[in-house]
């Protein structure tokens, strides 16, 4: 009763605040996808390093994860379910395989230096109901069987994969913050729930919810009810320089938010053409059936569902925006106030034809960014480029010597020029 | 065949040398002007100096784009665009002395003005996320060309000489118009050969998940393709159809009519037809796929069918509605309501002469009959159908139909039967008459839930009842005289007063949610359980009161042998359970799938059978164990290929029936007088067969190749089989018996492979067939081994030079030989060979010239038999709705209706009436209009 009541009194406190007040500070950007400007990478990034992976043993994908941490550069092979060990000068050290414990969702915790596995437990099939009271029950000794957590402790001389108890927080679906905080979001809608409240974004502590955002009926939201639970959307917290700030958007919402510590705010409004915009009727009136939904996504391929990635920094915004069918990544200038479609910056001979924006940032760490490149790109730039001599940094250019397409990825980092 | 490929080649040789030189070629790459990067799916398009589109490419992953067959001293246009960049546009012109041309065209971006891009071009094709969008506008093409001659101008997308529509080799199962079945027709030619190109705004191609395969695990990579025809805002309602009228020679007539209109909640189909030229005018549902706007590769093979025996008038018309509850461009939800009703009837006159060599001991017997036929029958069928379908989740269906059937034939027959010293053995004049009227009718429901949200409440029900009532009285003479053995002979003057009654109700279930409700959560390490429950209730009334004409008291008296009345009722009950299991890997590169499946069910049986003859009192009880398994494996290379396999092992029985057992024996049919068996045993069917499909998956290949390769093996253990006596008096007497074992083989081969060649195309299809089947029978108590196989080759070839010449040549090389071990019998081979030719000239627009050629040898007949059809098109009024056909039927005025059977008891010829040489002239209207007039938007 008294969660009810103090959330009732969010509400009457979310409409008592004019509505100038609570979006003053938003500002509008305009972004039209289909006309979104080109633009030579060398205008945004600075090349630093490439580093070929030196592991002759072992066949690397390039459709891997990576990981920067304080000693390692580590792969995660998601096809192969193998995750790759590296010196920072990309020397192969170990690997481990996955296969035999599922998917798992890789965190790397930098405070404690501690990989963490958290992987559904594949002996269970759980539907979304189920996902529902088990998060809604995640200190719960019987729901702990669902879920399994290993972990591989980074300042330990030999690596080793642990089993480890169950941790609260994964079974809740809740992803860390900062600090002691952790988040959560579920826009699932049960007709049945006896608490028709329900908030899109949670601020967790110690398991327990200390603050939350973004009311909504739980039991018969309209646009929730199919598009939510079908297609995976929630709430994803992107984070910046300071811990404590992170940005943040809602689904089928295209306002983004400036996040610090338990206080929230609208930054940008990112104003699309109207082909683009979610009809207002749709809004309002939601979707009658998963097939509704299914077919407003097939006939609206262009459609603005949300917005993500979101990456902050000086001078630039890279957002990453989700279209019913497509899905495409932008970088705002804030100097020129013009967008830019990754897919449209590109990289000149200058810089091998590396093209490292196309799907977003690469993995931040001290400044710089890292990517990872397939051998094939850069060997075929060498091949059409041998007569023009191009200077090649002398252990890329041992590499490139000897490649072939099928060699294993290489490792770039860059800088973001200001 | 040779001789025809021939031929065929040199038509198509011959159509190539009149058209322009094409020998241009234009390849090249797009880059970013600024990086030097190339561009990916950028829009190469090359049009005539008038704006006419002569090809498109999308550039490859490494912006590359090659055009082949290009005219020389033509000047053209090279228009590239992409989004974001400047559209780049060019004169240029290839000659004989520099035909071929590399091109690096660097696109400048829009750095300027980001919101000012204006796009000037019209982009045919583009891929828009993962949905390649078809622009009918970027087409110039004429006004009145059709969905169908639109797509058939797409690289990749190939129109099959039998109608399938395949992308880049792989089938597209589903063509919507607006997210449905056009006018709720599963028939995609209603909407492709119907639809305006200048009313669709647009062809939208993307995979979506295959709705067939929802109830299993772990198959998150079965997709399949759909296409949907996104009309234009104004031309959601509108109407078409066809009006015909056709006289000839020989009082030949045909008619038809057809009409749809619709709107975006309902549509109505009408559609008639009438004729005596043995063309079937078949069900509203054929009338309306039957009488498509098509003007390009017309159906030519929809005519008079001389195949067909007799001379047949048949008449039918009906009508189909259908209602949609609520507007949604949405092929996965549905709430429609849908009826029909239709009204056919025929009258078919046959006369026949049929000559039978048939094996006996020691000697083979000459039969030689002639008969004719008169059969006039009516139909009544009403249906209505009500759909609610949500997402492929949750489907509900509830349908019934019924039919009123009544007809009336008359008969005469007379048989003579020589041996082989030709010397007479006995004959058998049959006369007949009969009258029948049935009423059946049948309520069907299937409700379905595939939720993964309530793993409990998934399930599949399917439940139906059916009704049948008919009467039937027959009257038969029958004069049957032996000259071995007078004293068999007989004379018969029978009448039948045959009354029957049927009731059945079926129920099947099959539970997905079983492992859910045993195992909770738990995943049971992948295996799907499910239930699976049959109930099937059969009831069957019989009454028969038959009487003989007892000439010496001048009156029909009741037959007490064979006058009788019969209830049959069965019940089954199978309970059963099944067990799945997917194993899946994929990556960029490639999936692979297997899916084994185990079904193990008890099939429980309790017959009661009561009958007025004591002995057919029987009561039986069965149980048989009728387990079940399969293998699908399927593999597939991204953008490679896609090869799958199936495997299939089942096991069911059979028992024999009331009437095997204790048969009412009635000698009035001479020839084949059958006995009961009361020793009879149940048969076991082991059956095993495989499928294995290839389908090429190349996008821009020259060939679109697809093959496939099935078998069966069928080993049946005692299976029925007839023992046959031939009677010294010339009568037949058939027993059933249990046979030795018998083993069934057959294997099913084919290929498909297509090439376009710019807006020409050749098509190949082939299709094997081998079957062997050794089974063994009795004949005159010599038990006889028969080894029969048969093989077909049909190979189907057709060229299309644009829209201008049509060439189909297909040919079917069948041979059966039947080898019977037995003493004294006779082994039998047959081989034969049709070929058919097809050629349409389009003359012009409007002036079109058709023609086929089939001829039949077969190595029974002493002479080929040629037919041959030739036809003339003229299409005139503004938007062609008038069309003026002369055709001309048997040319050569050598047909005959012939045709050669061939079967253990040995081969047999029958000559019928049949159509000969007629000419007839054909006037259509096709009225047409869709949306607003002057509202084409072009």
């Amino acid at each position: 009763m008294r969660i009810f009541f103090r959330n009732r009194l969010f509400l009457w406190f979310c409409f008592l605040v004019p509505a100038h007040q609570l979006f003053a500070q938003t500002q509008k950007i305009y972004l039209n996808p289909a006309t979104a400007g080109a633009a030579p990478q060398s205008k945004f990034v600075e090349i630093t390093r490439i580093t070929p992976i030196d592991a002759p043993n072992e066949k690397i994908n390039t459709n891997t994860s990576l990981f920067i941490t304080s000693k390692y550069w580590i792969l995660y092979d998601y096809f192969e379910k193998k995750i790759y060990f590296f010196t920072k000068e990309a020397k192969f050290i170990q690997k481990f395989e996955l296969k035999k414990y599922g998917d798992p969702v890789i965190v790397y915790d930098g405070k404690n230096e501690i990989l963490k596995f958290n992987i559904k437990n594949k002996n269970y099939i759980l539907t979304n109901n189920d996902l529902v009271n088990i998060r809604a029950n995640a200190d719960k000794k019987a729901n702990q069987k669902y879920f399994k957590n290993y972990e591989i402790d980074l300042k330990q001389a030999q690596l080793q994969l642990k089993n480890t108890p169950t941790d609260p927080y994964f079974i809740a679906n809740a992803r860390w913050y900062y600090n002691d905080y952790y988040y959560r979001s579920d826009l699932a809608i049960d007709p049945n729930t006896k608490d028709t409240l329900g908030y899109e974004l949670e601020l967790l502590q110690n398991n327990k919810v200390v603050r939350s955002f973004f009311p909504f009926n739980k039991t018969s939201n309209p646009i929730f009810r199919y598009a939510a639970i079908n297609s995976g959307a929630q709430i994803y917290l992107y984070g910046s320089d300071t811990a404590s700030i992170a940005y943040t958007a809602r689904p089928f919402n295209s306002i983004i938010y400036k996040l610090d510590k338990d206080s929230i705010q609208p930054v940008y409004e990112v104003i699309l053409p109207a082909e683009n915009a979610i009809p207002r009727s749709v809004l309002s009136n939601g979707f009658k059936s998963k097939a509704a939904w299914e077919n407003f996504q097939n006939s609206n391929g262009n459609i603005f569902f949300s917005i993500n990635s979101i990456r902050n920094i000086q001078n630039y915004l890279f957002l990453g925006i989700r279209f019913m069918r497509n899905y495409d990544h932008f970088l705002y200038d804030k100097k020129e106030s013009k967008f830019y479609k990754n897919k449209m910056i590109k990289a000149d001979s200058s810089q091998y034809n590396i093209q490292l924006l196309q799907s977003g940032l690469g993995q931040y760490n001290n400044g710089s960014y890292y990517t990872i490149v397939p051998a094939s790109a850069l060997v075929d730039f060498y091949t059409k480029n041998k007569e023009n001599n191009v200077a090649y940094p002398p252990a890329l250019e041992q590499f490139l010597k000897s490649a072939t397409k099928n060699s294993n990825p290489v490792i770039v980092e860059y800088k973001l020029k200001n | 065949m040779l001789r025809c490929l021939l031929i065929f080649l040199m038509l198509c040789g011959a159509a190539s040398a009149n058209c322009q030189v094409l020998n241009g070629k234009l390849s090249g790459v797009v880059t970013d002007s600024v990086s030097n990067t190339t561009l990916e799916l950028a829009t190469i398009s090359i049009f005539a100096k008038d704006s006419l589109l002569i090809n498109y490419q999308l550039s490859d992953k490494n912006g590359r784009f090659n055009f082949t067959r290009l005219p020389l001293n033509r000047e053209m246009i090279l228009d590239i665009s992409y989004v974001g960049y400047k559209s780049y546009k060019k004169l240029f012109r290839l000659d004989s002395i520099s035909s071929t041309r590399n091109v690096r065209i660097a696109l400048s971006t829009n750095l300027g003005d980001t919101n000012a891009v204006v796009i000037k071009s019209i982009v045919p094709i583009r891929m828009n996320g993962d949905t390649l969008e078809i622009n009918p506008a970027a087409f110039k093409m004429e006004k009145t060309a059709v969905a169908e001659e639109l797509l058939n101008q797409v690289p990749g997308i190939t129109i099959w000489a039998d109608g399938t529509i395949t992308v880049n080799g792989r089938p597209v199962p589903k063509i919507l118009v607006d997210g449905k079945p056009f006018l709720n027709q599963n028939d995609p030619a209603v909407a492709t050969q119907n639809l305006p190109k200048n009313a669709i705004e647009k062809i939208q191609l993307y995979q979506e998940i295959d709705r067939t395969k929802e109830q299993r695990d772990n198959t998150e990579q079965d997709s399949t393709y759909t296409m949907n025809i996104k009309l234009k805002e104004n031309k959601k309602a509108g109407y078409f159809g066809k009006g015909s009228a056709g006289f000839g020679t020989d009082e030949r007539f045909e008619s038809d009519v057809s009409f749809q209109v619709y709107n975006k909640r309902n549509s109505l189909g009408i559609g008639a037809g009438i004729n005596n030229i043995n063309k079937s005018t078949g069900s509203i549902q054929q009338m309306l796929s039957n009488n498509t706007f098509r003007k390009v590769n017309p159906n030519v093979f929809n005519v008079s069918n001389f195949g067909r025996s007799g001379i047949i008038k048949s008449f039918s018309a009906g009508a189909v509605y259908t209602h949609d509850f609520v507007y949604s461009v949405n092929g996965n939800r549905t709430n429609s309501i849908s009826s029909n009703y239709n009204h056919s009837g025929n009258n078919n006159y046959v006369s026949a002469k049929m000559l039978q060599e048939r094996t006996t001991k020691d000697l083979t017997q000459f039969i030689e009959s002639s008969n004719f036929n008169n059969y006039e029958g009516w139909l009544h069928s009403a249906g209505i159908s009500y759909n609610k379908a949500n997402g492929g989740a949750r489907n509900f269906n509830l349908s019934a139909n019924s039919n009123f059937n009544n007809g009336k034939s008359f008969s005469n027959s007379f048989t003579s039967v020589k041996d082989s010293s030709k010397a007479l053995r006995n004959t058998n004049e049959v006369g007949s008459a009969s009258s029948n009227d049935s009423r059946s009718g049948n309520i069907n429901l299937n409700l379905s839930n595939f939720s993964n949200t309530q793993p409990l409440a998934r399930f599949n029900l399917t439940a139906a009842a059916n009704f049948n009532n008919s009467n039937s009285e027959r009257n038969t003479l029958s004069i049957f005289d032996s000259y071995t053995n007078p004293n068999a002979d007989t004379s018969y003057n029978r009448k039948y007063n045959t009354d029957q009654e049927s009731v059945s109700v079926d129920f099947n279930l099959n539970y997905f949610g079983l492992r859910r409700l045993i195992f909770r959560r738990f995943a049971l390490f992948g295996t799907e359980l499910n239930l699976l429950q049959a109930f099937n209730y059969n009831q069957n009334k019989n009454s028969a009161l038959v009487n003989d004409y007892d000439s010496a008291a001048q009156k029909f008296i009741v037959n007490s042998q064979l006058t009788n009345s019969n209830k049959l009722q069965t019940l089954r009950y199978t309970p059963g359970i099944a067990f799945q299991k997917s194993f899946y890997k994929y990556n960029s590169r490639f999936n692979r799938n297997v899916f084994l499946s185990l079904r193990l069910t008890q099939s429980i049986s309790k017959e009661m059978n009561s009958s007025t003859f004591v002995i057919r009192n029987v009561d039986r009880s069965f149980s048989f164990f009728t387990p079940g398994a399969s293998i699908n494996y399927s593999y597939g290379k991204r953008d490679i290929f896609l090869a799958n396999l199936n495997l299939n092992l089942t096991r069911n029985y059979s028992y024999p029936s009331v009437d095997q057992l204790y048969t009412i024996t009635d000698s009035i049919n001479l020839y084949a007088i059958r006995f009961g068996n009361p020793n009879l045993k149940n048969t076991r069917n082991d059956n095993m067969s495989f499928n294995l499909s290839f389908n090429k998956r190349k996008p821009n290949a020259k060939y679109d190749i697809g093959g496939s390769f099935n078998g069966s093996k069928n080993y049946r253990t005692n299976p029925f089989a007839d023992s046959v006596i031939n009677d010294i008096s010339g009568k037949r007497l058939l027993y059933t018996i249990n046979a030795d074992n018998g083993v069934y083989y057959n294997l099913n081969y084919g290929v498909n492979i297509s090439r376009k060649i710019r807006k020409n195309s050749i098509q190949l299809q082939y299709n094997g067939n081998y079957g062997n089947n050794r089974s063994s029978n009795y004949i005159d108590a010599i038990e006889s081994n028969n080894n029969n196989r048969n093989l077909a080759h049909t190979i189907n070839l057709q060229y299309s030079l644009k829209t201008k010449l049509i060439l189909s040549l297909s040919e079917v090389i069948s041979k059966f030989s039947s080898n019977q071990s037995g003493i004294g019998l006779t082994s039998y081979k047959v081989n034969n060979t049709t070929a058919q030719f097809g050629a349409t000239y389009n003359y012009s627009k409007n002036v079109s010239f058709n023609t086929t050629i089939s001829t039949t040898d077969n190595s029974n007949l002493t002479e080929n038999i040629i037919l041959w059809h030739a036809f003339g098109t003229y299409r005139f009024l503004k938007g062609k709705e008038g069309e003026l056909k002369f055709s001309a039927f048997d040319l050569l005025k050598k047909f005959q209706n012939i045709n050669v059977n061939t079967n253990i008891d040995g081969t047999s010829t029958s000559i019928t009436n049949g159509l000969q040489q007629y000419f007839l002239v054909t006037f259509a209207y096709y009225p047409r209009k869709f949306g607003k007039r002057g509202s084409d938007g072009e």
